[in-house]
């Protein structure tokens, strides 16, 4: 009966949200409020792509923002996206995930794709019906991705597609993949390409779906290319510039993770303020021993500062500042270690309880592990904070 | 072919507290009336099925923050919305059959309707009176508990499936019709980012009952032999009581304590 009812949080810090990003971020909210937080534990149980939410998510708009309008997008920025991520987040991170993975999928669109590639490609990105994928990563190529050696060889007019691509988030659901792929094997990375690939594409096929620690209604799968045949058409930008591409990409794609892992912290506070007042031990809620207290403290404060961090680097990113590589890092590291230890200490504050599956905290604990992973490991990401010091200092 | 929707603003007050011998309705929420949405819902649906000779329009008697429950209306994609600018009518201080007429008056102001769905009923007053007043009021014919409508434009009329305790009951009516749905009918959509944008920038029009050639009673208008004196709290139910111990302890205490009451 009372479902529909709106808890209105009162945030302390608004962040200087506008009133439309107050709007957007309250429809996130609710989306995930009503669509997503009712079946998120089962969807995790049965590792079952979330299609329906999906299609809520689309139907309620907030599908394709960052896409231009006259593609059928909102035409909003990065701050918009991390506020949705966020809130989706906050109710499951594998829905999360799933949503921002559809965006680096057509991130390669949106930068570097001609106006038939946008035409063609990007409406059915913002409606719910189609979905992205991005695909670097190989068996052999984590964190060293110049080690990639899936070919995409010049031949009829288009190109031939040989290898795998391994650990592709909505890999096997994507309408949509944007691929690295070596057109000049001979010149190492300088030789690699970004293409589209339409699912359907014969020569395309998919590994069986991971089973996974944590976001687990996500899909993630190898993608297999047999031979498989791409027009020239289908090229993005110019041969060579595929890890100009990916990185770009990536870049753009740090503070969604980033804000990812927030709506996962964010959780575990909301999840352990609660019970530390209704759980008691010793005649009274465990909230008042200061051993608790503190923790609460210490995740309150860790995800105002990631939070500040993070829409900082958004905003800085949507009012054209080129130069962000080093404050992603820095927000997709600040926030996906907070995420972790919040949740560490959530499960902590619930005690045996946490540790089993009826309580929600368990299954923030697997899924905020992903965020220090996937998209750069943090230790990557510190190697790109450091080398961006360095390099500046040396400037000087 | 017009439909209007009759919305509602209620405060989302569960258990309201007294002040003054009126509810306190201080920092409580004020949300659209959640029966009215399938309202909002069903004439969405219709329209998406019959196209464009289909108007839809919302309309709310309230103050101006009722404007809200408005807006909410024009973001999932209804046509047109009015209020009547009268607090006085949202709250107990008029009896319905002049909340009636005065709605009655707006909807012939609109052009008239076809349609009108409104909620069961609405979670403040509960009284689920309105929609027959409604009906009365206008002229038309009035169909409780609507579980399916399906609508025959070309005839000027519409099939009803009501939902009994003992099944269904099929129902034809002419137009126009109030129907009140129940809340099986559907399930009301959110609202898109795009229409809440829109919406938000909406003007919102507005008529006050004098316009409408309805003064209220009291002040201007002719009394309607409907006064309410006051409000009591409901008498506040005795303290709980936990039985402790194995479940025959508990059985055992639970059997005492109704034998003590009599109630065994
Ligand atoms: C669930 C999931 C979804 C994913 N989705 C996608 C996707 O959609 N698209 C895609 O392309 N990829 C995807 N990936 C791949 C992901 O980005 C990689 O797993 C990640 O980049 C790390 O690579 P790796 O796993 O091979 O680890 P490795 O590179 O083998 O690293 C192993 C360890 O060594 C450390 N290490 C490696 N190099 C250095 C260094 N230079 N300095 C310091 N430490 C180092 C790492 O930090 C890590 O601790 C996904 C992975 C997972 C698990």
């Amino acid at each position: 009966m009372r479902a529909w009812k709106r808890r209105r949080e009162r945030e302390k810090l608004d962040h200087r949200l506008s009133e439309d990003e107050i709007t957007l971020r309250e429809l996130a909210a609710r989306v995930a409020r009503e669509k997503i937080a009712p079946v998120a534990a089962e969807l995790d149980e049965r590792e079952e792509f979330p299609r329906r939410i999906l299609e809520e998510i689309g139907r309620a708009g907030l599908m394709g923002l960052t896409v231009p309008e006259r593609y059928g997008g909102m035409g909003l920025g990065h701050l918009a996206t991390c506020l949705v991520i966020e809130e989706l987040s906050r109710a499951c991170a594998g829905v999360g995930v799933t949503y921002a993975a559809s965006i680096l999928g057509y991130g390669p669109i949106l930068l570097f794709g001609t106006e038939e590639h946008k035409g063609t490609y990007l409406p059915s990105m913002c409606t719910g019906e189609g979905l992205g994928a991005f695909a670097l990563t190989e068996p052999q190529a984590g964190s060293d991705a110049a080690a990639i050696r899936c070919t995409a060889v010049p031949r009829d007019g288009g190109y031939v597609i040989s290898g795998t691509k391994q650990w592709i988030t909505n890999g096997g659901e994507a309408s949509l993949y944007t691929i690295i792929a070596l057109t000049a094997p001979q010149r190492g990375p300088r030789g690699a390409s970004a293409l589209i690939v339409p699912a359907g594409t014969p020569g395309l096929s998919y590994g069986r779906k991971e089973k996974k620690l944590g976001i687990r209604c996500s899909a993630t799968r190898e993608l297999v290319f047999d031979e498989c045949f791409v027009p020239a058409a289908n090229l993005l930008g110019r041969e060579g510039q595929g890890f100009i591409i990916a990185m770009r990409n990536l870049n753009l794609g740090r503070p969604g993770v980033a804000a990812q892992a927030l709506g996962i912290a964010q959780a575990a506070l909301d999840h352990s303020v609660r019970y530390s007042l209704e759980r008691e031990q010793f005649g009274q809620p465990i909230g008042r021993f200061q051993a608790v207290g503190h923790m609460l403290a210490d995740m309150a404060t860790h995800i105002e500062a990631a939070r500040s961090l993070v829409y900082a680097v958004a905003r800085a990113i949507d009012s054209g500042d080129q130069d962000f590589e080093r404050e992603a890092a820095m927000a997709k590291t600040f926030a996906s270690d907070t995420a972790m230890a919040a949740a560490t200490d959530a499960v902590q504050i619930f005690g045996g309880y946490g540790y089993m599956r009826d309580y929600p905290v368990e299954k923030l604990f697997r899924d905020a592990k992903i965020t220090q992973i996937y998209e750069g490991t943090n230790q990557v990401q510190r190697n790109i904070i450091a080398a961006s010091l360095l390099k500046e200092a040396a400037r000087r | 072919m017009r439909i209007v929707v009759l919305v509602k603003q209620v405060p989302d007050a569960p258990e309201p507290r007294l002040a003054g011998g009126r509810p306190a309705l201080d920092g409580v929420p004020w949300v659209t009336n959640p029966f009215d949405l399938h309202g909002l819902e069903e004439a969405l649906r219709i329209k998406e099925q019959l196209g464009d000779i289909v108007e839809t329009m919302a309309l709310t008697a309230g103050g101006a923050r009722a404007a809200e429950t408005l807006r909410e209306a024009l973001a999932v994609g209804i046509d047109r919305v009015l209020r009547i600018d009268a607090p006085e009518l949202q709250g107990l201080e008029t009896g319905l059959v002049t909340v009636a007429r005065v709605l009655a008056a707006a909807i012939r102001r609109l052009g008239g309707a076809d349609l009108l769905f409104c909620g069961q009923k609405s979670l403040d007053q509960q009284s689920g009176m309105l929609p027959p007043a409604l009906a009365e009021a206008i002229g038309a014919c009035f169909i409780p508990d609507a579980a399916k409508i399906t609508v025959d434009p070309s005839l000027g009329r519409v099939a009803v499936e009501r939902l009994l305790p003992t099944g269904r009951a099929q129902l034809r009516a002419c137009l126009p019709a109030v129907i009140t749905l129940a809340k099986t009918i559907n399930e009301p959509r959110l609202a898109s980012l795009r229409g809440l944008m829109k919406a938000k920038r909406a003007e919102i029009p507005c008529v006050t009952p004098d316009e409408l050639g309805v003064p209220l009673p009291g002040a201007s208008g002719p009394g309607d032999g409907y006064a309410l004196l006051g409000f009591r709290s409901p008498p506040s139910r005795p303290a709980a009581m936990k039985l402790e111990g194995t479940p025959a302890e508990q059985a055992r205490a639970l059997v005492h304590q109704l034998r003590q009451g009599r109630l065994l």
